[in-house]
């Protein structure tokens, strides 16, 4: 119900009595909106918006209750739970939940430009392309476009406006 | 009144300036302020999309920095405040549904806030028209100031002008109108100053000098002209007179002409006249001569009996031969003073009328015979025969006899005098052709001809080929005027014909009554 309620109106929201996952899945669609995919990318071929969960099985839960009849880019939303290691090709937005190698999963999107998303301290200076913080009871976000540039994917400067910026860091 | 014109002239700018001033700045405010609301939209789009209050008023407190911006307000979709910035003045946020436009003293723009045609919500920006007042009479000063700046200006040029120039200019026109009115182009104008209006002056002065000249001359031409226009009708007067006086010149040479012409016709008429009686008494002096011869040879006897008787000594053969002799001696005289009597009867009638010109009845082919028997004896002298035929035995006219036997006597006669050089038988043949009511006298002789030289100018007046020998040269064109005038007929010579001179004489028989 609050999820219906949080989908159909635009109230005043914070975090008292809404779920952080709840507050985050929604976020996710509205970064599609600022974020144009490249034509190179695997997103045009697939016929579902196909957001790949790594780590994170409650966001992925999450994730398909709120956008089983959302779309995506136009696209029905896939939400697969998929191993680290797992042939990422397919994906066109990878949440990190958790990972030892998140360079990895970087380089990984890199190649097959997807959008990373995270919610973690480090991850955002490691690469992920956005990643959620808490910034006194408000959910913001930090954008590291020199990430998103890398993989050839251009966030909208009205969405890098809004968010924190990473500042780029020599990265052996 | 320049001063009134530009008074209103000016106030008329500063109206119109006024009013599109205010509409311009009215204009521009809003314009500014429907720019400056697309722009802030676009800082409140991620507030909207990921519900960012805060982010929201942070971007519309940045209007703080605009003088003429009393409030912003964000609506969200919901058309619920999302999002708010109000200056010092504390306004009511209005009902959305509005349309944008100035209220009271303030501007109410509205701008939907969208990000690739996805629509999140509503700005809505309030301007205050304070400052837009502020500025308009700011400009209206600055106006009034310059137009009191040009007013004071154009005064001092007015004022200047006026004695620079319209004092001057009214100057002369008032000196035109004394000239005007008193006709004196003697008067000038007084130059007092070296500039264009001194120019004018001196003008102004070459024109009067120039017209005065004119006028001088214009009554010389005036004077020369009436001289001219009396010297004209003078000489028309005099010329007038000349072609008067010619004309009864003329008329009297005319009426001098017309006697002379008269006269030397009576002339003409008493000339033939005169050679009537000359032939009268030619004629008559033959039968007169034997009627004496036979009277004295008469008497002879008669005395040479008497004396025989008184002797008595007359025998009866004697008397017997007188008695003979008495017989034949009277016989001759009754046959030949008959025949003078016939003549003087004759030429009587001729004579009569030759100079009375009465018109009667006679008998053509008759009077013809008369007319010849007069010449009888000249015809003997010059041996000369005419012959007479006619194609009808009477031939009645009712003319002027006269006339007639005026023609027929003068070209006998001129036969007589021009024809017959050298000619053995010679001979006039008076041909008489009568028709119902007219009659052809057709008259030629054998003679040596008319020389083609005078044939054509033959019955003119003065044509003679015996000019040295007394001839008038009027015999034929006297003859002419008579033959068409009193007898009403014509008369043509025949140059055709070679053997002789040919006449061909047409006549009405019946002339008319006059």
């Amino acid at each position: 119900m609050l999820r219906i309620l949080l989908l159909t109106t635009f109230i005043h929201l914070t975090l008292f009595g809404l779920e952080q996952n709840d507050l985050k899945a929604v976020f996710l669609e509205r970064f599609t909106r600022f974020i144009e995919w490249p034509v190179q990318s695997t997103l045009h071929q697939e016929t579902t918006f196909n957001v790949c969960v790594i780590n994170d099985t409650d966001f992925a839960k999450t994730l398909k209750n709120i956008y089983a009849n959302k779309t995506i880019k136009n696209r029905p939303v896939n939400v697969i739970n998929i191993l680290e290691n797992s042939n990422k090709k397919r994906c066109s937005l990878l949440y990190i939940g958790n990972s030892e190698h998140v360079s990895n999963l970087v380089s990984e999107a890199k190649k097959y430009h997807i959008l990373t998303v995270s919610h973690n301290e480090t991850f955002g200076s490691e690469g992920v392309m956005i990643n959620f913080y808490l910034d006194q009871q408000r959910m913001r976000y930090e954008i590291n476009n020199h990430s998103a540039k890398e993989s050839d994917l251009s966030i909208s400067y009205l969405l890098l406006k809004s968010a924190r910026l990473i500042p780029l860091k020599s990265i052996q | 009144m320049f001063m009134s014109i530009v008074i209103a002239i000016l106030m008329l700018y500063t109206s119109i300036n006024f009013v599109y001033r205010y509409n311009a700045n009215k204009t521009t405010l809003t314009y500014e302020t429907k720019f400056l609301a697309k722009l802030v939209s676009q800082y409140t789009i991620t507030p909207l999309v990921f519900q960012d209050n805060q982010g929201a008023k942070e971007s519309l407190q940045q209007l703080e920095n605009i003088q003429f911006i009393d409030s912003a307000l964000l609506y969200d979709l919901d058309n619920k405040l999302f999002a708010s910035y109000v200056k010092d003045k504390s306004v009511t946020p209005e009902d959305i549904n509005f349309v944008e436009g100035f209220y009271h003293d303030q501007l109410y723009i509205k701008v939907p806030v969208s990000y690739k045609e996805e629509h999140y919500g509503q700005l809505v920006l309030i301007a205050s028209t304070d400052s837009m007042y502020l500025k308009l009479s700011d400009e209206l000063l600055d106006i009034v100031l310059v137009l009191l700046l040009i007013l004071l200006i154009t005064y001092f040029i007015v004022a200047r002008s006026q004695s620079l120039i319209t004092a001057p200019i009214t100057k002369l026109a008032k000196l035109a109108q004394s000239i005007t009115r008193t006709q004196d182009y003697s008067l000038r104008a007084d130059k007092v100053y070296n500039d264009e209006v001194g120019t004018l002056y001196d003008e102004f002065n070459f024109m009067l000098s120039t017209l005065q000249r004119r006028g001088e001359e214009r009554d010389e031409a005036e004077a020369i002209s009436q001289q001219h226009q009396l010297h004209l009708e003078r000489l028309t007067e005099e010329l007038e007179q000349r072609v008067l006086d010619r004309t009864t010149e003329l008329q009297q040479s005319i009426e001098l002409i017309k006697q002379t012409q008269t006269q030397l016709v009576e002339a003409e008429k008493m000339s033939s006249l005169g050679n009537l009686v000359a032939g009268v008494a030619h004629e008559v002096n033959t039968p007169l001569g034997i009627s004496i011869t036979a009277s004295s040879i008469f008497s002879n006897e008669i005395q040479e009996v008497k004396t025989l008787l008184q002797n008595n000594q007359l025998t009866q053969t004697r008397l017997q031969t007188f008695l003979e002799t008495f017989e034949e001696a009277s016989a001759l005289l009754t046959l030949n003073l008959n025949r003078a009597a016939l003549l003087i009867k004759n030429f009587k009638q001729i004579a009569v009328d030759q100079t009375s010109e009465s018109r009667r009845e006679f008998e053509l082919n008759d009077y013809l015979r008369e007319i010849s028997s007069t010449f009888s004896s000249e015809f003997k002298r010059h041996k000369v025969t005419l012959h007479l035929s006619y194609n009808r035995d009477k031939v009645i006219m009712n003319s002027l006899p006269g006339v007639l036997s005026q023609v027929i006597v003068n070209l006998i006669q001129n036969s007589l005098i021009h024809a017959f050089v050298n000619t053995t038988g010679a001979t006039i043949t008076l041909e008489v052709i009568a028709k119902e009511n007219n009659v052809t006298i057709v008259y030629q002789d054998n003679g040596i001809g008319i020389d083609k030289s005078v044939q054509k100018n033959l019955f003119e007046p003065f044509v003679t080929t015996k000019r040295n020998e007394g001839g008038t040269g009027l015999g034929l064109n006297i003859t002419y005027n008579l033959v068409f005038q009193q007898l009403e007929g014509s008369i043509e010579v025949d140059t055709t014909y070679t053997h002789g001179a040919r006449f061909v004489i047409h006549l009405k028989t019946q002339l008319p009554e006059k």
